[in-house]
């Protein structure tokens, strides 16, 4: 099940909301946000939900295995296990086709592959555990004693399908113990109904018009639609991303956990190095702490340290060789910052770094947009003035003049203005008298009932799909 | 002091309230709306779209299993949602505030993607039908002409699985200030196996004569230069097919005909067909082909069905910038076949008679879709007239061969109309084109496709199914 669907916001979220607020002992909440995590889970995958409880399994399993033997050989047994086994079955399932075709075609071999669906948030969840047993093997925190509470971190739905990674020990305390108030309730509803129209509003409507332009008349891009295209995706996978995360912050906060947060405003980065601080933050925190400090980090083999890292984080984002070129391409520019400009990139005047920036970052998204490399040609053949068909045609430039408007606003939402309006905001709430404490009443009860109603509209508009031939 | 914790107190108080107010701002409409959505009563059919809404979806453990269920119960939910027409048109209000107007008012759409092919099989880009590989499964159906014929150097067989589907493209339309019409893009895969079928058709009937006809569509005329040249030109596609039809078939030169008269009334503005003025034109061309006299246009009775809004309008409607089109809609004006004639469709491969129908229908009393007026799509009616001419002919078409017919019955005294994309329902694969002209000594053979028709690759799999 997605946030951004009728079934998900009118029929789960009020179910889910009654029942957990009807119950009055943190036991029986926790059952019922176990139950539903696991039906939210099945709604998209009903036969892999089995992998997700035995993934969860094998960790729990570990971890108190390491708990009981700290110090021995055991523990970092029952480590090597754990690691072994969460890595192998997203070898299974995410990559193994990918590697058997690559190497076939390298040597043009027969070898017999099987194709698996990808289990949804299969990324997700395995670093998830993967960091739990590795945080109790360090010591950084107690194994956990039940099941039921293990499962629950692993499969809890706000998180469950697209991030952020939360770490055990961010909500080990909260499992047990957390308490939920009235204005955590009011601000975490408000931080969904932001990612929410982040989602519904802005990049799906961007993704459609990206499309138009990149996908379904690709021989017949020109320069201008290349460029308009691209910063579309841009947009499209920036509120698509962030929205979900803001859901996820949200639901979380509505129920008492605190996750942290995954992206602060990446776009107005100023440098490439900025950029991977305030883009999936849960994501390079992770290949940080786990992979790029085990190794070294800055201190041994700092440029191998940093291929290795972005090729992994490359091959993270899905099994296909325009992920792996989009991470080590990230790595070529964060090897010039951080060894060639040694992070003198930051005191480059404005004009110079944050230009810098937003482009490595767009033609960044080309890598991830186009699956296909000869496609991905074409497209760089129109992007860098190059097109045969120009440098803008009608088509491109009906597009362009129709999405103005959508464009300057995504532009806006892009930067940190929210924060001046929430300060805004919680300001009149201090302000003596009941004036101040009303307008931020209703200012807040006119965003929440709007973005509501807007964002039910469009979804439900999404539906509306006439059949031209159905008669003919 | 004491004034100053009470004023405290009644401060947290009113926060308090406050706060509750907006957490049931949240909750609210969420338990209301999705309480409706569990007793509200469920519709079978949007009128609006012109489509079947998703019911609720029979359970069993495979497609449990497979995802399959959850999905449909999705569907099942989104198309049933309360006050879906309320929300239909906020949805609309909301796609006019991003969007700025260009000089030229003009809008690029998405389309549908729904194929030409017939109802119940249209094939989507992303169907797993569409293979980029020979595959003999496919065709296991519709088998290929090289075994319809019994003669042995029949050419190379036509193929049409067997071409790399790269050119389905998903379907934009353009809205120029009250017009709505269909991108087209030529295709130089699938109009040359287009034009061995005809061959094949003269090559198995060589006493007959044979027509392709080949009609253009209003994007030709009407849309900046752009949508009508290059690789979208549809004189390219009529280029292509004489190219590779063989010169014992006789191509009807429509598209000169309709170019001369592109001021006048021939193509709807809400709808993908032609007129009958359009179709009056093109006859005129077939006339010239086939050595007929045309009949002048005075002398038919005609009448006129008002307030029509077609196929494209549909699609487009959810856009703002359809509004000028529905301000001013399209008309229909009729033109009745000056010779009395009776139609008959055929039910069954016994060919029994399932009804008799007129190929104009008079007097309907506001039909929800006016082009219905004509014969409709049927995979076989039988057209006798008092012509007296003594003439038989067949026609294979689509939908644009419906306002065409009339005009032909008062050339031949019978009149077969074949549409592809229903003959297996009616008659399984027993239908076969080339042996009923030969039980029936017809005449002539007319293969008549709208240019997208001609070049769609299941509308084709379907004539050679029948060949």
């Amino acid at each position: 099940m997605v946030f951004s669907s009728l079934i998900f916001l009118y029929l789960f979220l009020p179910v889910c909301l009654i029942l957990y607020f009807v119950a009055r002992k943190m036991r029986a909440k926790n059952i019922i946000l176990l139950v539903l995590s696991l039906l939210f889970y099945a709604w998209g995958e009903p036969v892999w939900v089995i992998l997700l409880i035995f993934s969860g399994f094998v960790d729990y399993f570990n971890g108190r295995i390491i708990e009981a033997n700290r110090g021995t050989k055991y523990a970092k047994m029952a480590l090597i296990a754990s690691i072994v086994i969460n890595l192998g079955l997203l070898g299974v399932f995410k990559y193994s086709a990918f590697f058997i075709q690559s190497i076939n075609g390298l040597f043009s071999a027969h070898l017999p592959f099987a194709e698996f669906a990808l289990p949804i948030g299969i990324s997700f969840y395995t670093f998830q555990t993967l960091s739990y047993t590795i945080d109790v093997y360090r010591g950084n925190t107690k194994a956990q004693m039940k099941f039921s509470n293990f499962l629950l971190y692993v499969s809890l739905f706000p998180q469950l399908i697209a991030g952020p990674i939360v770490r055990y020990t961010d909500v080990a305390e909260q499992i047990d113990n957390r308490t939920t108030t009235l204005s955590g309730f009011k601000n975490g509803a408000i931080r969904f109904l932001t990612g929410l129209a982040k989602k519904v509003l802005i990049a799906n409507y961007a993704g459609s018009v990206c499309q138009q332009l990149l996908s379904s008349n690709l021989s017949e891009l020109t320069t201008a639609g290349a460029w308009f295209g691209i910063f579309l995706f841009a947009i499209q996978i920036y509120f698509d991303f962030s929205g979900y995360s803001d859901m996820a912050i949200g639901l979380g906060r509505i129920f008492g956990f605190t996750y942290p947060e995954n992206f602060n405003y990446p776009y107005i980065c100023t440098s490439i190095t900025d950029f991977w601080r305030r883009w999936h933050i849960s994501l390079s925190s992770f290949f940080r702490d786990y992979v790029y400090i085990p190794l070294g980090g800055n201190r041994r083999h700092l440029v191998l340290n940093l291929l290795i890292v972005w090729s992994l984080t490359g091959l993270w984002h899905g099994a296909s060789w325009n992920f792996v070129f989009w991470g080590l391409y990230y790595f070529v520019f964060l090897f010039f910052e951080k060894v060639i400009l040694k992070g003198k990139m930051e005191q480059m005047p404005w004009y110079v770094k944050r230009p810098y920036s937003l482009l490595v970052v767009l033609i960044g998204w080309a890598f991830f947009y186009f699956t296909d490399l000869g496609q991905l040609g074409t497209f760089f053949q129109s992007f860098f003035f190059a097109s045969p068909n120009g440098l803008i045609d009608t088509t491109s430039q009906t597009i362009i003049i129709n999405n103005s408007l959508f464009a300057v606003i995504a532009v806006i939402a892009c930067l940190p203005l929210s924060r001046y309006v929430k300060k805004l905001v919680g300001y009149l709430g201090q302000q003596k008298g009941n004036i101040g404490m009303a307008v931020q009443f209703s200012l807040n009860f006119v965003y929440m009932a709007g973005v509501l109603f807007f964002c039910t509209a469009s979804l439900v508009g999404q539906s509306y799909n006439p059949f031209l031939y159905f008669r003919f | 002091m004491r004034d100053l914790q009470l004023e405290k107190e009644a401060r947290r108080r009113r926060r308090n309230l406050f706060t509750s107010i907006l957490c049931l701002t949240f909750v609210v409409p969420l338990i209301f709306l999705g309480a409706v959505s569990l007793v509200d009563g469920k519709a079978e059919v949007s009128q609006d779209e012109n489509r079947e809404l998703a019911q609720w979806p029979s359970f069993s453990f495979s497609s449990l299993f497979s995802g399959e269920y959850f999905q449909k119960l999705d569907a099942y939910y989104t198309d049933q949602f309360p006050f879906r027409n309320m929300f239909l048109s906020v949805n609309k209000f909301l796609n006019n505030l991003y969007f700025v107007p260009t000089g030229d008012d003009m809008t690029i759409i998405k389309g549908n993607q729904a194929g030409i092919g017939g109802d119940e099989e249209s094939e989507t880009p992303s169907s797993s039908q569409v293979s980029s590989e020979s595959d003999p499964s496919n065709s296991s159906e519709s088998p290929s002409s090289s075994q319809v014929s019994s003669e042995p150097d029949n050419n190379t067989p036509v193929d049409i699985d067997g071409n790399a589907d790269a050119e389905v493209k998903e379907n934009y339309t353009i809205i120029l200030k009250d017009r709505i019409m269909e991108q087209y893009t030529v295709s130089p895969t699938y109009l040359p196996i287009h034009a061995q079928l005809v061959n094949s058709i003269k090559e198995q009937l060589p006493e007959c004569r044979v027509f392709s006809l080949t009609a253009p569509t209003s994007v030709e005329f009407y849309s900046p230069n752009q949508y009508h040249t290059g690789n979208k030109s549809q004189l390219r596609t009529l280029e292509i097919l004489k190219e590779n039809l063989s010169d014992d078939v006789i191509q009807v030169n429509a598209y000169g005909k309709l170019r001369n008269h592109t001021d006048e009334y021939i193509y709807f503005r809400s709808d993908h067909h032609w007129t009958q003025l359009g179709a009056y034109y093109a006859y005129t061309a077939f006339c010239e082909s086939a050595g007929f006299k045309a009949h002048d246009l005075s002398e038919y009775q005609t009448g006129r069905y008002e307030n029509f809004l077609g196929t494209l309008y549909r699609a487009a409607k959810n856009y703002p910038q359809s509004d000028k089109v529905r301000d001013n809609p399209d008309y229909l004006d009729y033109y009745v076949p000056l010779s009395t004639h009776n139609g008959e469709i055929y039910g069954d491969a016994n060919y029994t008679v399932q009804y008799n129908i007129q190929a104009v229908k008079t007097g309907l009393n506001n039909p929800t879709y006016a082009y219905d007026c004509f014969c409709g799509d049927s995979a076989l009616i039988k057209f006798t007239s008092d012509c007296g001419t003594g003439k038989k002919l067949i026609m294979t078409k689509d939908s644009f061969g419906n306002a065409f017919i009339p005009f032909l019955l008062d050339h031949y005294s019978e009149v077969y109309v074949v549409d592809p994309r229903h003959v297996s329902k009616v008659f399984g694969g027993s239908f076969r084109l080339t042996n009923f002209v030969r039980e029936h000594q017809i005449d002539d053979v007319l293969v008549m496709n709208y240019s997208f028709a001609a070049q769609e690759k299941s509308y084709l799999t379907k004539l050679e199914s029948i060949i």
